[in-house]
């Protein structure tokens, strides 16, 4: 049963959405008619549980340092500042399931987006001023900024082909996601659903 | 704002990343009287030159910085 609202309206120029429910939130899997390849592909993926862990040591723990991010298989790891770590989880259990009160959950708090395909790094440097590729390291990047005056956590996932995570506060959540469609409109980008997503997370995320 | 301010976290940014704080002022001790208090809270050396000022990386990590800026210039320098 639904019963949890999407975080961001989808235009109707996205095509007819086929909606699955999944702990009680209405995600979007595909779109009907969808054909071809696009420049940048742009996933609603608010649905998927998020945390900030705060406690002495857990940049340790997770073996990371501030702006510095990593893929383990289930979740995207991220370290803000010392002693805090930012989760993403893309492929655990729907229901969020933290290991204890050093987590906060931030599921219905934050929209979290996924960009990717060819051109993603070319619409990411049209939101976001910061250096999203440095050449300093090769390892997946954490950067918290700001875009269109909204607070934004950005991970680069430097995968085989452009991939970011981006999120910000869910109140701000359809901002983000118009500016997300106007930075693309050059670029090919098509909002599509989370079969995609996973599609090119399992082929270029490994 | 032409300047960049360093943050330890997330590297040099853009200042309207950051929220102004303020002087660095030393805080009065608990024994304090109320005059003292009322010339931290509301009083401020306004100087020419460089001074050391918080800032709050509001859009970014959420942490507070120490920055040794020139009020005149913007110029920001190591301590």
């Amino acid at each position: 049963m639904i019963t949890r609202a999407r975080a961001v309206q989808l235009p109707s120029w996205a095509g007819k959405p086929v909606e699955a429910e999944l702990g009680g939130w209405p995600v979007v899997t595909h779109f009907e008619a969808a054909t071809g390849a696009c420049g940048v592909g742009l996933t609603d993926l608010s649905h998927r549980p998020k945390a900030i862990a705060q406690a002495q040591g857990i940049d340790t723990h997770f073996a990371l340092t501030p702006g510095r991010a990593k893929w383990d298989g289930q979740s995207l790891i991220a370290c803000p500042k010392p002693a805090h770590a930012i989760i993403f989880d893309l492929n655990g259990a729907i229901e969020p399931q933290w290991p204890d009160s050093t987590y906060t959950d931030m599921t219905e708090g934050w929209v979290l987006l996924g960009i990717w395909g060819p051109e993603a790094l070319g619409m990411m440097q049209r939101l976001i001023t910061v250096d999203l590729e440095p050449r300093t390291f090769n390892e997946p990047l954490y950067v918290a900024t700001g875009s269109h005056g909204i607070r934004v956590q950005v991970i680069n996932l430097r995968t085989q082909s452009p991939g970011f995570i981006i999120a910000c506060a869910r109140s701000h959540g359809q901002n983000l996601f118009e500016a997300c469609l106007r930075a693309g409109t050059q670029l090919n980008l098509k909002i599509t659903g989370t079969d995609d997503f996973y599609g090119w997370l399992a082929n270029d995320c490994k | 704002m032409a300047f960049l301010i360093d943050c330890p976290n997330c590297g040099r940014r853009n200042p309207y990343e950051f929220r102004f704080g303020g002087e660095c002022k030393e805080a009065p001790g608990p024994d304090a009287d109320l005059n003292t208090w009322c010339e931290y809270l509301y009083f401020n050396e306004n100087m020419s030159g460089f001074q050391q000022e918080w800032w709050y990386h509001n859009m970014g990590c959420g942490d507070w910085v120490k920055v040794r800026r020139n009020t005149v210039t913007h110029e920001i320098t190591e301590d």
